[in-house]
């Protein structure tokens, strides 16, 4: 079966896909979907267009369309990552349009949801990517497990705390970037969770930034530092609210030799913070792969197999010791990856 | 019986009671008005010294006067504009390409010293442009404004590619986070632009003529003020205090953001009324609008440090707008009438 998968992709141009996703084929490979193949019409909607976390999976996406040769009508999304209303236009424009295939990473959880049902409802194959929707409408999600991945920020931050105090202990706080946000709700609950199995930490302080992208990120983070001193460690769960606090460290001077700081996802400046050891960790998401999967994915549920309801892209560390690591390398600029034409590093 | 002198002696008396009664009033709420905001900002500070936890310490004190640094030269540029009746929605677009800019211009590995000229000129022509059209086309500056946002903002996300751009520029980020005298930078270019700002609104001819054009355009003109050249004025340094205060953020950030800035000109907006400025001209003071940013800045700090819900800040923000805009509709109607 494996084989059989195998040659139906590379009749499309990758190998290594057709055995990454060889499991996937339960159904067989009728000669009818490799010729089809290149007729199937695809939506690709994430939450926005805007940030380099998007970009990476909107690459990944993109090479997967160029590798398996399939018209994709759009790549697009609102232009905030908070504009909800936004995001269910631009799905309900392209269920206009009547592709096979919605691949949709959802602004929130129950807002998309009659949306999400009325495109399954009319029969266009709905892949859901990196965050839920409170729905069974869609044949297969591919997302970071969320709860898994706060649970290694947990963990990778009391291990920083450790090193830098000598015992897990104390007290820490965390940022949100948007309450209610599915993927984020699921990563703090894992935190929140894989705090309790070091009983000496507690968390004294949370704080939303309320969706905002610029300076609110920092600000919060700047109180939370001088409501309470005696802070060793804090956690940010998303790119924005990481980047925020970087910022607010460096404004008030934290010693990063006493307060450790754990973050979600890569940008340049977040790369370089890590090398100098300001930032001790950062769990990494594979968004490039959530893109090039989703649209595997697709391709096959609209050639009629029966995909899995969900597929874990995987969480990883990067710290300032295995930052240099190919496997690093590859997360950290999936851009590279998109170069080299592979899907998966490491 | 009633005759009719009597009653006008009646009548006399009664409203001469009602004027007094109109005169207190509108003293009170003058009073309200004048001692407002600067009370307001006096009760925050106590109480939030008592109340909140390190509100006192220096670093905290730091960080309210570089957090209010940003959004304050913004609403700067927009004091000039609302004076002259005309509003400015573009400015935190202007921001966001001025932001992008500098860090694109950064990481092409050109000098500090190019790149700041270089995005403060292009503040220059988009205020230009907003003011010519408003001037020249007799646009509302509403629509032209509002058009530069939305043409900016996808300018930014377009050069910018979407993405946040890194570059290398250790003496301009060193800048934003440093402090000079124990005052961060930021709030020092705050200051400076404050006191030019004032300056020249209060104590030049062409100051005044702002004034003079909100007040009443076509007595201006008939006085002789080139009424033109005046609203390009206010355009133009709202468009170039905009594309500073990018350069700022990028600092701050240590990269371009292409949505740094999203809603900022609200928030300028705000500040600027709270400050005693006036959406339908001539009024408003660069100090007011300090005091306005100020203002906003202690309550949100204060309230964070209490462990209150950041929106919640933003909700008294709201409030309080209305209420000051309140109090100066209160004064004005009985400052006719008596």
């Amino acid at each position: 079966m494996a084989e059989c998968s195998r040659r139906l992709f590379l009749g499309s141009g990758s190998a290594v896909v057709g055995a990454a996703y060889g499991a996937a084929s339960i159904a067989g490979c009728a000669p009818k979907a490799a010729s089809s193949l290149g007729r199937v019409r695809l939506s690709f909607i994430v939450k926005t267009p805007n940030s380099d976390y998007w970009q990476d999976c909107l690459a990944g996406g993109k090479s997967a369309a160029r590798q398996f040769g399939i018209e994709a009508l759009q790549f697009t999304g609102p232009s905030s990552e908070a504009d909800i209303t936004g995001q269910i236009s631009v799905v309900e424009d392209a269920i206009a349009k009547r592709p096979d295939v919605i691949v949709l990473a959802p602004t929130a959880a129950q807002a998309l949801v009659p949306t999400i049902e009325k495109a399954y409802g009319s029969g266009i194959k709905i892949i859901l990517i990196d965050s839920v929707a409170n729905t069974n409408a869609y044949q297969t999600f591919l997302a970071t497990n969320n709860y898994a991945a706060g649970m290694l920020a947990a963990k990778t931050l009391a291990a920083a705390i450790q090193r830098k105090t000598g015992e897990a202990a104390g007290q820490i706080a965390y940022s949100t970037f948007l309450s209610g946000v599915g993927s984020l709700t699921l990563r703090d609950r894992g935190f929140r969770d894989g705090v309790k199995a070091f009983p000496k930490l507690s968390i004294v302080a949370h704080r939303d930034a309320g969706g905002n992208q610029s300076t609110i990120p920092i600000g919060i983070v700047s109180d939370v530092l001088t409501r309470f001193p005696a802070l060793v460690g804090y956690f940010a769960d998303s790119l924005i609210t990481l980047q925020g606090a970087v910022t607010a460290f460096r404004e008030n001077n934290i010693s990063k030799s006493k307060v450790s700081l754990v973050g979600f996802d890569s940008s340049p400046l977040l790369i370089e913070a890590l090398h100098k050891g300001s930032v001790d960790g950062i769990v990494l998401q594979d968004p490039y792969q959530m893109g090039y999967g989703g649209i595997a994915y697709g391709i096959l549920a609209a050639a009629g197999l029966i995909t899995p309801k969900t597929i874990d892209t995987g969480s990883y560390v990067a710290t300032p010791e295995n930052l240099d690591t190919p496997q690093m390398q590859g997360l950290l600029e999936p851009m590279t990856r998109r170069h080299l034409g592979f899907a998966r590093t490491g | 019986m009633d005759t009719l002198g009597a009653r006008a002696v009646r009548s006399a008396a009664g409203s001469a009671r009602d004027e007094q009664r109109n005169r207190r009033r509108l003293l009170v709420w003058t009073l309200v008005l004048r001692v407002g905001l600067v009370g307001i900002i006096v009760v925050l500070l106590v109480f939030f010294s008592v109340a909140a936890p390190g509100f006192l310490s220096a670093q905290n004190l730091q960080n309210n006067l570089r957090q209010m640094a940003v959004v304050g030269i913004l609403a700067i540029g927009e004091t000039f504009v609302i004076i002259t009746a005309g509003i400015d929605l573009s400015v935190g677009s202007m921001l966001g390409l001025g932001g992008i800019l500098a860090a694109l211009a950064l990481s092409a590995g050109w000098s500090v010293a190019l790149v700041i000229p270089i995005v403060l000129a292009a503040g220059v022509v988009v205020g230009w442009i907003n003011g010519w059209l408003i001037k020249g086309g007799a646009l509302p500056p509403f629509i032209v404004t509002l058009g530069m946002l939305g043409i900016l903002r996808g300018l930014t996300q377009i050069v910018g590619n979407g993405q946040q751009v890194a570059f290398s520029a250790p003496s301009l980020v060193a800048f934003a986070s440093d402090k000079f005298l124990g005052i961060p930078n930021l709030f020092w270019v705050l200051l400076i632009v404050g006191i030019l700002a004032g300056t020249f609104l209060r104590f030049t001819r062409r100051g005044r003529y702002i004034y003079a054009v909100g007040s009443n355009m076509e007595g201006s003109r008939r006085a002789g003020i080139n009424v033109g050249a005046t609203i390009v004025t206010v355009y133009v340094l709202s468009g170039l205090l905009a594309a500073l205060a990018g350069i700022l953020i990028t600092a701050r950030q240590a990269q371009g953001d292409p949505n740094a800035g999203t809603g900022y000109e609200l928030d300028a907006i705000a500040a600027a009324v709270l400050g005693g400025a006036s959406l339908f001209g001539a009024r408003g003071t660069i100090l007011g609008t300090f005091l306005g940013v100020l203002l906003v800045q202690i309550m949100t700090n204060g309230l964070n440090l209490m462990n209150f819900d950041p929106q919640v800040a933003r909700m008294l923000e709201g409030a309080l707008l209305i209420a000051f805009v309140f109090a100066d509709q209160q004064r004005k109607r009985l400052a006719s009438s008596t």
